[in-house]
C-alpha cells in the first residue's frame, strides 16, 4: 500500500473514531429525551448481564431476524406437541429480546403449564421445579426487565391462584405444601408486630452490622463455621441453622445457645427473615404489611383489629403480585383496560379462594421408607405431610368488603352491569349464614344474616336465621328423603371427626351440636304420627355410621386416625362408649339378621 | 479419469486455501462441542439429546450446504478471473472432464467434512448419557425412544370416500340453493367440505370409541415393544389441559361379536394426557394378529365432557439400530450436497460469481421451505391458484426438497426409520436424475462456450 493510501486510511478511521465517541456522548441526552416524551415504556438498558447486553449491542439489527427463528422454531414445535427444546428457546429468546413482555409471558406460562403436565403425576417433584421455573422467569427476570408491564404481574399471580392455589392440577398439594414449607420459617410467627419487626430490620448485612454486639455474634457464626462467611448466603445458612441446629458442628450449637433468647439473635432472625423475603421472594415487606391491613383476616371476638394474611397460602402471594402490578404499572383509576381489570378481579377472586379453601391443615405422619441395598440404606421411618383444604370463616370480612367495594366501583361505569356482582354476592351471603350456623358461630351466623336481608330483602329470606338454615338444608331438589337427610348428617358429623383429630376442637363441636339440631327439627318433621313409620335411625348410629365413614376415607391418612381414636378415648370417654356401644349392638344386629336369613 | 484425479486434487487443495472453508471447519469445530455442553433440553436426558442431536445437524447442514454453495460458485470463476483456465485448458484435458474434477474435488471436500463432524455429533450423541446424572429410567427411556430406529405406521385414510362424501353434500347444497355458497368457488366450498369431513374423521366424542386399523405389521424383533403415538386436541379447554382416555390394543375384528383373538389384547387401563403433547404408549409386541393386523381402540371417557381431536395416531416398532438409521439421515444431507455442488459448478460457467452464488442461495433457500410453499397454494383464490398451479407449481416441483421427510434430523430426533428404499429413490431423483440433468447443462455451455478470442499479429 502507498504512503499515501495509509494516510487517507488513517485519517479516515480517526474520523470514524471521532464521530463514535461523539454519537456515544449523545446517548444519555438521547435517552433522557425519549423517556420524557414518552417513546419507551421502559427504562434503558442498564447493568444488563454480559450475556444479554452482548445480545442487545454486538447483534445489532440481525438480532431481530435470529428472533424470527427461534419464535418459529418454538412456534412450530409447539404446534408438533413437543417440548424439548422449549426451555433452551425461552432462554435464547428472552435474552434476545428482553423487553418485549409477551415474551416472557408465553415462556413462562409454557413451563408452569405446558412442560409441568406433560411430567407424569407420579413425580410432583419434578412437575413443581417447571412450574417454579415458571414463576421465577416472570419474578426474577421478566418482572425486572419490564417493571410496567401489568400483564407480566398478572401472569404470575395467575400461576399462584390458578396453578398452586387451585385444585385441577394432580399434584397442587404438593404445590402448596412447598409453598407452605419455604414461607413459614420467613414469616414465622405471623403478627402484625413481627411484620413491623420485619420491615424495620436492616436491608443488608453491613448495616445489620453495624451493632457491635451483632458482630460480634457473626464472628463467632464464621468462626465456627467459614460457610457463615459467604456474606450472600448468610441469611439462608443461618435460617437453616435455627431450623436444624442438630445438622450443624458443636461449635455452631454453642454459639447459638450462648446467644439463645437474648435481641442480638432476635434481630439476626429478623434481619435473616427479611433479607430472604426481599432478596428470594422479591417481596416488599411494606407491601405485605399494606395488604394485612386491607385484607387481613378476622376473628369474630375483634372484627376491627386484621391479623396478617396467611402468606403459606398462594393465594396471598398471588394477590401480592396483582396489587404490586396495579400500584407499578397500573393507571390511576382502575378498570381501564382489560389487563388491569383483570389485574383488579384476580384480587378479588383470590379473596374468595382464601374464604372458600384458604384454611391449609398440615398433618405429619410417620412413614417407613424401604431401604436400598445398592445404596446401602436401611429401612428407616420418615414423617411425611399431607395438607387437607378447608373454608378460612376469618376471612369472610374481607371478601364481604371486597365485594361491596366492587359493586360500588363498577356501578360507577357507564355501560357496567353489576346484577351479575350482586347475585354473587346474595349467594355469598347465603352460603356464609349457613357455615356460620353450622360451625356454632350462631352470633356472626345473625350478622350476616341480618346483612343479607338489608342489603337482599327477598321473601325466601323473611324468617328467622333458624328458620332460614333449615330452609336451606332441608329445601333440596327432589323433595327430602330419609336418604338425604341422613346423608347429610352423617356428613356434617364425619367433618366433625376430622375437626377433633386436627385439634380444632371448637369446629369439631360447632358442627357435632349442628348435627343434632339437624336430627331433631327432622324427627320432629316425620314424627306428626305417633309412629315412626320410615324407621329414622337413632343419632347416636348415625354417629357410629360417620365414624365408619370416617376410618374408611383413604384421603385420611391411617396416622390420623389412630391419632383420632386414642384422643377420644382419652379426652372423651363419654363419646368413645357411646361408640363402641353402638358398634356391638350393630354388630349383634347383624348377626341375627343373618341367622334370621339362613333360617328361611 | 487421472485428468479428472489431477483437477479434482488441485480443487480440495483450493477449498482448504479458502478462508470460507476454514471458518466453517472452525465454526464447527468450536459449536459443536459447546452445543453439547450448553444445550439443556427440558431438563431430561432424552429432551437434551434431542436438542443437541437436532441443532447439531441442523448446523452441520446449513454450514456444509452454504460452504458448498459458495465454493461451488467460486471455484470456476476465481480459475477465470486468475485466468488460471487458460492455461489448464491448454494441456490435453477435455473440457468435460475439468468440469468433472471440479466437481469431484468439491464432493470429496464435502465427504470429508461431513464424515468429520457427523462422527463428532454421533461420538457427542452416543456419550451424553454418561456425563449426565440420568437415572436408569430416564436411560431406559432414551434407549426406547432416542438410541433406536423405528418404522411409523399410520392408520389408512380413505381419501376417495371422503372426497365422494364431500361430492355428495356439496351437489345436495347445490340443489337446495344454500346460501352457504353465495360468493364463493366451488372447488372452494368443495375443499372446506373435505377438510370438515377429515376432521370429523378423527374427532371422538365424550364416551364415544374410535378404532384405528394397521395391516401388515411384522417387526424384526418380536421381543421388543411397540409404541402408540399421539397428540389430543380439543375442542374446548379442559380444567387440567388433560384428557382422561382408555386404550385397547390387539386383534379387534372379532370382538363386537363376543369372540377373542388368539393373540393378547393389551389394556391401557385409565390414563390421563395432557393434550397438545405428543405422547407415547408401549404395547407388547404379541398382541399383533399372526396375519400382521393390529387394530388400536382409544376411549375418550365420558367425565371428560369434551370432544377430543386424536391427531396422527401412529405406530410405531423397532426396525434397525440407532447408528444405521444416523448414518442414512447423514447420507440424505450428503445427497444435498452433491445437488448443490452441481448446481453451483453448473451455474458458473456461464454465471458471474455474484449471480450464480444468489440464485444457488435461493434454490437452497426454495428447497428448505419447499412443501411449505406448495402448502399455500391451497390456500389461494381460485384463479391465483390456477395461475400458481401451472406455471409456479412445476418449477417449484422440479427444485429439490429439503425439507419434510427429506430433511433427517426431526426423524433421528424422533427415532423414526429413514427406509433404505427412501433413501435410494431420493438419492436417484435428486442425486442422479436432477443433479445430472443440471451438471449436463453446465457441462453443454461450458464445451460450447468461447474462453479465448484468438487474436493473430501480424
Amino acid at each position: 500500500m502507498r504512503s499515501r493510501d495509509i494516510i487517507i486510511v488513517l485519517i479516515l478511521l480517526m474520523f470514524s473514531a471521532t464521530l463514535l465517541f461523539t454519537a456515544s456522548m449523545q446517548l444519555d441526552d438521547i435517552n433522557k429525551t425519549r423517556k420524557k416524551l414518552r417513546l419507551v415504556s421502559n427504562d434503558p438498558l442498564e447493568n444488563a448481564p454480559p450475556s444479554l447486553a452482548f445480545a442487545t449491542v454486538a447483534m445489532g439489527a440481525f438480532r431481530g431476524l435470529l428472533v424470527d427463528v427461534l419464535w418459529m422454531r418454538a412456534e412450530n414445535l409447539k404446534q408438533e406437541g413437543k417440548f424439548f427444546d422449549a426451555k433452551q428457546l425461552a432462554d435464547w429468546i428472552t435474552v434476545l429480546q428482553p423487553r418485549f413482555a409477551a415474551v416472557w409471558d408465553f415462556q413462562s406460562w409454557n413451563m408452569a403449564y405446558n412442560i409441568s403436565v406433560a411430567i407424569p403425576a407420579s413425580q410432583p417433584a419434578e412437575r413443581w421445579r417447571w412450574v417454579r421455573n415458571g414463576y421465577e422467569l416472570l419474578r426474577d427476570r421478566g418482572i425486572v426487565e419490564n417493571p410496567k408491564s401489568i400483564k407480566l404481574y398478572h401472569s404470575l399471580a395467575w400461576i399462584f391462584e390458578h396453578k398452586m392455589g387451585g385444585v385441577t392440577d394432580d399434584v397442587h398439594k404438593y404445590y402448596k405444601m412447598q409453598l407452605l414449607m419455604a414461607m413459614r420459617p420467613l414469616i414465622s410467627p405471623n403478627t402484625n408486630e413481627h411484620f413491623d419487626q420485619l420491615s424495620a430490620a436492616p436491608k443488608t448485612l453491613d448495616e445489620l452490622l453495624k451493632d457491635k454486639k451483632t458482630a460480634e455474634f457473626y464472628d463467632r457464626l464464621k468462626e465456627a463455621d467459614p460457610e457463615f462467611a459467604k456474606k450472600e448466603d448468610v441469611a439462608k445458612n443461618f435460617l437453616h441453622l435455627t431450623l436444624n441446629p442438630a445438622a450443624y458442628p458443636q461449635k455452631l450449637q454453642d454459639v447459638l445457645e450462648d446467644y439463645a433468647y437474648s435481641d442480638t439473635i432476635k434481630n439476626f432472625m429478623y434481619f435473616a427473615q427479611s433479607y430472604e423475603l426481599r432478596n428470594t421472594w422479591k417481596l416488599d415487606i411494606d407491601l405485605m404489611i399494606w395488604l394485612n391491613k386491607k385484607y387481613g383476616p378476622t376473628t369474630t371476638k375483634d372484627e376491627k383489629n386484621r391479623k396478617p394474611l396467611n402468606w403459606e397460602h398462594p393465594d396471598t402471594h398471588a394477590i401480592y403480585w396483582a396489587q404490586r402490578g396495579l400500584n407499578v404499572a397500573g393507571s390511576k383509576g382502575v378498570g381501564h383496560y382489560v389487563d388491569e381489570s383483570n389485574t383488579d378481579r384476580l384480587i378479588f377472586q383470590c379473596l374468595q379462594d382464601l374464604y372458600k379453601n384458604g384454611k391449609i391443615i398440615m398433618y405429619s405422619m410417620p412413614v417407613l421408607k424401604k431401604g436400598d441395598p445398592k445404596l446401602g440404606t436401611k429401612d428407616h421411618t420418615v414423617m411425611m405431610q399431607t395438607i387437607f383444604l378447608r373454608p378460612d370463616l376469618s376471612m369472610f370480612n374481607s371478601v364481604n368488603e371486597a365485594w361491596l367495594e366492587r359493586i360500588a366501583k363498577y356501578s360507577k361505569f357507564r355501560g357496567s352491569n353489576v346484577r351479575p356482582l350482586k347475585s354473587g354476592h346474595r349467594k355469598m351471603l347465603e352460603a356464609a349464614t349457613l357455615m356460620f350456623y353450622q360451625s356454632g358461630h350462631i352470633k356472626q351466623a345473625s350478622r350476616v344474616f341480618a346483612e343479607l336481608r338489608r342489603l337482599y330483602p327477598r321473601d325466601d329470606n323473611k324468617m328467622s336465621i333458624e328458620a332460614f338454615c333449615k330452609k336451606r338444608i332441608f329445601d333440596v331438589p327432589g323433595g327430602l328423603t330419609i336418604t338425604r337427610v341422613t346423608t347429610r348428617i352423617i356428613g356434617v358429623l364425619r367433618e366433625a371427626y376430622f375437626r377433633f383429630a386436627v385439634y380444632e376442637d371448637d369446629e369439631a363441636t360447632g358442627r357435632e351440636k349442628y348435627a343434632n339440631v339437624l336430627y331433631n327439627d327432622y324427627k320432629a318433621m316425620i314424627t306428626d304420627e305417633k309412629t315412626d313409620r320410615i324407621g329414622l335411625p337413632e343419632f347416636s348410629r348415625l354417629r357410629y355410621f360417620a365414624l365408619l365413614d370416617f376410618l374408611n376415607d383413604p384421603a385420611i391418612p391411617n396416622d390420623m386416625k389412630q391419632s383420632f381414636f386414642n384422643r377420644i378415648k382419652i379426652e372423651r370417654p363419654k363419646l368413645y362408649d357411646s361408640l363402641n356401644a353402638q358398634r356391638e349392638k350393630f354388630e349383634k344386629e347383624m348377626k341375627e339378621k343373618q341367622k334370621k336369613q339362613d333360617a328361611k | 479419469m487421472a485428468n479428472i484425479w489431477t483437477i479434482a486434487k488441485n480443487t480440495i487443495a483450493q477449498i482448504f486455501r479458502m478462508k470460507i472453508a476454514l471458518v466453517v471447519i472452525l465454526l464447527l469445530a468450536v459449536l459443536l462441542p459447546l452445543l453439547s455442553v450448553i444445550v439443556v433440553g427440558d431438563g431430561t436426558l432424552i429432551g437434551k439429546l434431542q436438542t443437541f442431536s437436532s441443532y447439531g445437524m441442523s448446523l452441520m447442514s446449513l454450514l456444509l450446504c452454504i460452504l458448498t454453495i459458495a465454493i461451488s460458485c467460486y471455484t470456476l470463476n476465481s480459475d477465470f478471473q486468475d485466468k488460471i483456465v487458460y492455461t489448464v485448458l491448454t494441456k490435453p484435458l477435455l473440457r468435460y472432464q475439468y468440469l468433472l474434477g471440479k466437481f469431484f474435488g468439491i464432493l470429496t471436500v464435502n465427504l470429508i467434512l461431513l464424515s468429520i463432524f457427523s462422527v463428532m455429533i454421533f461420538a457427542f450423541t452416543v456419550y451424553l448419557p454418561r456425563f449426565t446424572k440420568a437415572t436408569d429410567k430416564e436411560i431406559q427411556q432414551a434407549d426406547n425412544e432416542f438410541f433406536t430406529s423405528r418404522i411409523s405406521m399410520t392408520s389408512h385414510v380413505d381419501t376417495e370416500k371422503i372426497k365422494t362424501q364431500a361430492r355428495e353434500k356439496l351437489q345436495k347444497l347445490i340443489e337446495s340453493d344454500a346460501p352457504i355458497l353465495e360468493g364463493k368457488s366451488r372447488s372452494s366450498v368443495l375443499n372446506a367440505l373435505i377438510g370438515s369431513i377429515a376432521m370429523k374423521e378423527k374427532t371422538v366424542e365424550p364416551g364415544a370409541v374410535k378404532k384405528w386399523n394397521f395391516k401388515n405389521v411384522f417387526p424384526k424383533d418380536s421381543s421388543k415393544p411397540l409404541y402408540i403415538r399421539f397428540s389430543f386436541r380439543t375442542v374446548s379447554d379442559t380444567p387440567d389441559n388433560s384428557v382422561y382416555s382408555r386404550w385397547i390394543v390387539g386383534d379387534l375384528s372379532d370382538t363386537d361379536s363376543g369372540k377373542l383373538p388368539d393373540t393378547p389384547i393389551y389394556d391401557s387401563n385409565l390414563r390421563k394426557d395432557v393434550v397438545d403433547t405428543v405422547r407415547e404408549i408401549q404395547v407388547p409386541a404379541d398382541t399383533i394378529a399372526k396375519d400382521g393386523h393390529l387394530d388400536i381402540a382409544m376411549q375418550n371417557m365420558y367425565y371428560n365432557g369434551v370432544t377430543v381431536i386424536a391427531e396422527k395416531v401412529e405406530l410405531l416398532y423397532k426396525s434397525d439400530s440407532f447408528a444405521v438409521n444416523y448414518f442414512r439421515g447423514v447420507a440424505l444431507i450428503f445427497i444435498r450436497l452433491i445437488f448443490l455442488t452441481a448446481l453451483g459448478v453448473s451455474l458458473s460457467t456461464w454465471l458471474s460469481f455474484p449471480v450464480a452464488i444468489m440464485v444457488c442461495l435461493m434454490v437452497y433457500a426454495t428447497g428448505s421451505i419447499n412443501g411449505f410453499i406448495l402448502d399455500s397454494f391451497s390456500y389461494l383464490s381460485h384463479t391465483a391458484a390456477m395461475y400458481y398451479s401451472l406455471i409456479v407449481k412445476p418449477i417449484i416441483f422440479i427444485l429439490p426438497k429439503f425439507d419434510g421427510k427429506y430433511n433427517p434430523t426431526p426423524m433421528i430426533v424422533d427415532g423414526e426409520t429413514i427406509t433404505w428404499f427412501f433413501l435410494g429413490s431420493s438419492f436417484f431423483f435428486t442425486a442422479i436424475v436432477k443433479s445430472c440433468l443440471i451438471f449436463l447443462y453446465g457441462m453443454f455451455v461450458f464445451k460450447n462456450r468461447e474462453i479465448a478470442k484468438i487474436t493473430l499479429h501480424n
